[in-house]
């Protein structure tokens, strides 16, 4: 009887550790495809996080000819003498008003430069400068870039004018 | 008989586990399931918030005088709109949401915007009519957005206001006659019968909107968002649009410094100056007159002089 009941008692040890391997295989299987599904939704959620603030800078660049920030309030242009005021003093102020990860604007002198090449404008070498950093965050970014007219008020013989040249717009889109 | 008795302990034991672990697994599943489908819809519905606020750069005016546009959704969407007057521009947050099996699901996350003056309801439900406007004050300050989707009708609205609508050809306001019954929000310009908002001013002059027992004051071409957006976005808009002017007003200040340098000088400095203190100083709305009275003095100065600031 004795021998028999502790035949009976190993057989339900046995049962009772099947029953858990099998249980902890099945809870693991369940964790790993959970895992999978996260990384794969994570891995396409940053892809479209990307997309999206790649869509958003596209859409603002266009458009920010126009903004009472660089508009000189003609079609497609900017006002260089308010941007390099805006640049040298309220640069901080405007890092968290566009979504942008860096607004650059490259001059006519500039377009056939390499950027390490190119003079950064302050109030002391303008206009005589290659690019007005409005703001540069220092992120691994893409670059959208569009063609503007660039104008300023330029004195000759004692006449002031307002003188217009091509440049373009540098807008980076932070990569996620 | 003792035998038996075993057998049948042996087999409950394993059924009751069996039982048990499969409840287990089966509501941990399920649990896992409803989690994972409502991580995916608060995803859906941030995209769309996150997309939505890149839709609104192209519906701004930019240096045109006006501009409409319509945003319509294939599902019943709400979209919930939120203001605050916090940091150096403040802020608009914009959240989405749609209905699925009939259910209105939970907002998505709410994607900030800096740079944009949305003036809507709160709680917008439906297809969204959005035009925009340049709002300047003297000089641009920003492009205004109003977003609506409900039906408006203007009783009395004169021909300006008629023109202005026909020319934009915004879809979702009417022009009624006075005394005439409108299926929407009625915007009453004189004195009719069952106003939900009265109008009282003239359009792109000075005026108030009077929304129950609030009073909304509008200079320029805040006249539409007066009428179309709640009283707390509005004035926290209205606020968000002086701290930008704040800055702007400094943006010129340096540039009269930089035009000096070619012989170009500006005699709006001072003017400038004082504008600046009294949007710092603006409580509410009804502080707007004030600044657009001293503004049209400083546009009056930058006009009659050759070397115009803006």
């Amino acid at each position: 009887m004795k021998k028999r009941k502790k035949l009976f008692g190993k057989k339900g040890q046995l049962k009772i550790q099947e029953m858990s391997f099998m249980l902890i295989a099945v809870v693991l299987f369940f964790i790993l495809a959970g895992l999978f599904a996260v990384s794969m939704i994570y891995s396409n959620l940053h892809k479209s996080a990307t997309q999206i603030e790649e869509e958003k800078t596209y859409s603002a660049i266009m458009n920010l000819a126009g903004s009472a920030e660089f508009s000189c309030g003609k079609p497609n242009c900017i006002d260089a003498d308010k941007l390099i005021a805006l640049a040298s003093e309220q640069s901080g102020v405007y890092k968290k008003f566009w979504s942008f990860s860096s607004l650059v604007i490259v001059t006519e002198s500039g377009l056939n430069k390499k950027e390490s090449e190119m003079i950064e404008c302050t109030k002391g070498n303008y206009p005589d400068c290659d690019k007005i950093v409005v703001f540069d965050k220092n992120k691994d970014e893409t670059i959208k870039k569009t063609f503007v007219a660039l104008c300023r008020k330029e004195s000759e013989n004692n006449r002031i004018y307002d003188k217009c040249e091509i440049a373009k717009i540098w807008a980076g889109s932070e990569r996620k | 008989m003792r035998i038996k008795n075993t057998k049948a302990i042996g087999m409950s034991f394993t059924w009751l586990f069996a039982i048990i672990a499969g409840v287990f697994i089966l509501f941990l599943a399920i649990y896992g399931a409803t989690k994972f489908i409502g991580v995916g819809n608060q995803i859906t519905s941030t995209e769309s918030a996150a997309k939505l606020s890149a839709l609104l750069d192209p519906a701004e005016s930019g240096i045109a005088s006006g501009k409409y546009s319509k945003i319509e959704f294939k599902k019943d969407t709400r979209i919930y709109f939120s203001c605050s007057e916090r940091g150096d521009f403040g802020k608009q947050t914009i959240a989405f949401a749609d209905k699925s099996f009939g259910k209105w699901g939970e907002p998505g996350e709410e994607i900030a915007v800096y740079n944009k003056y949305v003036f809507a309801e709160e709680v917008v439900e439906g297809d969204l009519h959005l035009f925009s406007m340049p709002f300047s004050m003297p000089f641009k300050v920003a492009d205004i957005i109003v977003a609506s989707s409900e039906n408006y009708c203007f009783a009395g609205a004169g021909t300006e206001i008629e023109n202005e609508i026909r020319e934009m050809g915004i879809e979702n306001i009417e022009i009624i006659s006075v005394g005439e019954n409108c299926d929407g929000t009625k915007v009453c310009f004189v004195s009719d019968t069952n106003c939900d908002v009265r109008v009282s001013g003239s359009l792109n002059g000075e005026g108030f909107v009077k929304k129950g027992s609030k009073e909304l004051y509008y200079v320029d071409n805040l006249f539409y968002a007066a009428i179309m957006s709640s009283p707390d976005i509005y004035e926290c808009n209205v606020k968000r649009l002086m701290k930008k002017f704040g800055i702007l007003a400094d943006v010129y200040i340096g540039k009269i410094d930089i035009i000096r340098m070619q012989g170009c000088g500006s005699n709006i400095e001072g003017d400038l100056i004082n504008l600046k203190r009294l949007a710092s100083d603006l409580d509410s709305s009804e502080d707007l007159s004030m600044i657009s009275q001293a503004s049209k003095i400083a546009d009056l100065k930058n006009k009659n002089v050759m070397c115009r600031l803006y």
